[in-house]
């Protein structure tokens, strides 16, 4: 019952069958009032052309002659028809009464026609009409009869079972076109709703940045507030980072300074000079980690797909300036078209890291592979670099943050344990390893979609 | 050589000129963008240091500028930003390298000592010229294995005129870039000093490495160094 759709198809459909339902009802007592009608001034004609053909003879016997109905003459017909009189008893009957006799109501007052309906002692349902005449001669007493007309309900009903058949078979005909209308129409309706779900995935997808403007008018609000929302999102953490990119410089400036005094000034007490080295390196150190890792974006549906290979290329760029003196061959290789569902930043700072620390190991070569992971899911970076390598003893150890796995390369230390850091923020996966012929190999899983 | 330290902070930016001045480098500072960014494209500078949070113009837009008006000087970036993403930025501006705050004072002289050398097309660090190796980061000049002797200023002709080795060096270019102030600037000492700085080299006049080449300048003569 959650579905839209669901419930408009519920309620249009209980709607509908109960529409259609009493529109039935409705048509069916009206075909058959009407008809009842019909039968009713049918067999009054009946009884006036009885009345016509009567002729009362002086003795008290009643003739009927010329009667033009031939239901009353034959046996069984269905029309039957007789005359009473009260207190004298049946003057007359038809001839398709045929020896049977009907107990019928008298009516009331003269001139006035009773219709009704009953059951003939045989079983055949009955529709009757009965009046009263008062016969009035002028050379003897008053004569009172009743005629009385009956007429099986048997072509009635068929005709009303015909009519009910006819009118079953066209409603529900109206039915299943007008639910197909409802569903066509509700699909038609409910499309933009569709296609919105479908831009959302695609968001997800990394396949747009942000929802369409053409929209119908009622879900325009939505999609504007959507978007800012989603832009909103991608804003918030770019101040984020501002904040704290400005924190660290606002502190990293005066740690400098220290630095350079607590260095320099070899006159000081050399105890209160290493105190001080020591402090400004442990307040770095605090300052870079926790400004960076505050700044991880992490796994967000609102991410914009990152292009991976430009990514390398530039970081590759930048870090082959850093290490112009080493001369080092670098081998990058991204799919062109690969992209993933990670913060640009975030991506960035590892990959960053990882080459960072392979070029500084490296003695002449660096190789750095990004593919998508099985069935476009996960994002694989393999960085190896032909240095020394990390001993298996060490890996754990380096990954802790602030170990270094020299303490002759500064900035070793944050590099890795960030690295790792951002990877569990992805719900992704880091290993040390063995390139081969010797020096470190890594590879990052990030459980992010790629493609 | 001449650099330019680009730094708001005073008390780092003195320290910092204080400590270029007393290794021997010819130094300008400036605090603010638009002030650095001038001195930039005027001085006859060898290397700059550029701090990226600056007053005025922003570190990283004075280095974009320098870079579109073709001046070519090695840039350190100076950052207390070390996000990935700011680096690629400052190294794509134009900068060479990059140092994050709070740094080693002798780490930043030896990267400005290598981007210097490294801008003039050396990619080791001993730089070996004939019979003279020049050892930039031990301030240190072998002649045939031995060691030659060196006042400061001599160490800066004789660096200045090896890492242009093979090129003609006027004698203009060389007071540009090693002494400090304009007034000290003076043809005739540098002369003098280049005499001295040849016994020095030559005691016995069997290389002379350095040529004079009239009324053009000074060229440290030699097949064309390894690396070039």
């Amino acid at each position: 019952m959650n579905a839209l759709r669901t419930r408009m198809v519920v309620v249009a459909s209980l709607v509908l069958a109960a529409f259609l339902g009493i529109t039935a009802m409705a048509l069916e007592r009206a075909f058959e009032d009407t008809g009842r009608e019909l039968v009713r001034e049918r067999l009054l004609a009946q009884v006036y052309a009885l009345l016509a053909a009567a002729e009362p003879q002086p003795d008290g016997r009643l003739e009927l002659s010329g009667l033009a109905e031939p239901g009353f003459s034959l046996p069984e017909s269905g029309l039957y028809a007789l005359v009473r009189e009260p207190g004298e008893g049946t003057p007359w009957r038809s001839g398709s009464l045929l020896g049977r006799d009907l107990e019928l109501d008298a009516p009331a007052s003269p001139g006035d026609p009773r219709f009704g309906e009953r059951a003939a002692p045989w079983g055949e349902a009955l529709f009757t009409l009965s009046y009263r005449v008062r016969w009035e001669f002028a050379d003897r007493p008053d004569r009172v009869l009743d005629l009385h007309v009956a007429q099986s309900r048997r072509d009635f009903d068929e005709r009303v079972s015909r009519f009910r058949k006819d009118l079953w078979t066209w409603l529900a005909g109206l039915a299943a076109g007008l639910l197909l209308a409802q569903a066509a129409v509700l699909s038609w309706g409910l499309s933009p709703l569709g296609r919105l779900s479908r831009e959302v995935r695609a968001i997800e997808a990394g396949e747009r940045e942000y929802l369409s403007e053409t929209q119908p008018q009622e879900l325009r609000p939505l999609v504007a507030s959507m978007n800012q929302l989603i832009g909103f999102g991608r804003r918030a953490m770019q101040r984020n980072r501002n904040a704290l990119a400005d924190l660290a410089h606002a502190l990293k400036t005066p740690l400098a300074v220290i630095r350079g005094a607590a260095e320099d000034d070899t006159g000081a007490d050399p105890q209160l000079r290493r105190t001080l080295l020591d402090s400004v390196a442990r307040m770095d150190e605090a300052l870079s980690y926790w400004t960076r890792r505050a700044s991880v974006a992490g796994d967000s549906t609102l991410n914009a797909p990152v292009p991976v290979a430009p990514l390398l290329e530039r970081l590759g760029a930048s870090l082959a300036k850093v290490y112009a003196d080493k001369r080092l061959a670098l081998d990058l290789d991204a799919p062109p078209h690969l992209g993933a569902r990670v913060d640009a930043g975030d991506l960035t700072e590892i990959l960053g890291n990882l080459l960072d620390n392979a070029c500084k190991w490296a003695r002449g070569r660096v190789r750095a592979r990004a593919s998508a992971g099985p069935a476009g899911r996960g994002l694989v970076l393999v960085v190896e670099d032909d240095g020394p390598g990390i001993a298996a003893e060490q890996r754990a150890r380096v990954l802790e943050r602030g170990v270094r796995g020299d303490e002759r390369v500064p900035g070793q230390g944050l590099g890795l344990s960030l690295v790792r850091e951002l990877v569990a923020h992805y719900g992704g996966e880091l290993e040390l390893g063995d390139a081969d012929g010797g020096g470190a190999r890594v590879e990052v899983r990030l459980d992010v979609r790629a493609a | 050589m001449r650099a330019l330290v680009l730094e708001d902070e005073d008390a780092l930016r003195e320290r910092l000129v204080a400590r270029l001045t007393q290794s021997g480098w010819a130094v300008e500072s400036a605090a603010d963008g638009t002030e650095g960014l001038w001195m930039g494209e005027e001085y006859p500078l060898d290397v700059a240091v550029v701090d990226l949070g600056l007053p005025g113009i922003a570190g990283i837009d004075v280095i974009r500028r320098w870079r579109a008006a073709g001046r070519r000087f090695p840039v350190l970036i100076l950052t207390a930003r070390d996000r990935w993403q700011d680096k690629v930025e400052g190294l794509e501006a134009g900068a060479d390298d990059y140092l994050v705050k709070p740094f080693n004072t002798e780490e930043l002289l030896a990267r400005l000592r290598a981007l210097v050398r490294r801008a003039a097309g050396w990619a080791e660090s001993v730089l070996t010229v004939g019979p003279y190796a020049l050892d930039t980061s031990g301030q240190q000049l072998r002649a045939d294995g031995a060691e030659v002797a060196l006042t400061a200023f001599e160490y800066k002709l004789v660096e200045y005129l090896m890492l242009h080795a093979g090129k003609v060096v006027s004698k203009t270019e060389l007071s540009e870039h090693v002494y400090a102030e304009d007034m000290e600037r003076d043809s005739n000492v540098i002369e003098v000093l280049v005499g001295r700085l040849r016994r020095k080299l030559d005691p016995e006049r069997r290389h002379d490495p350095i040529e004079t080449l009239r009324g053009r300048g000074y060229r440290f003569r030699a097949e064309a160094p390894p690396g070039r």
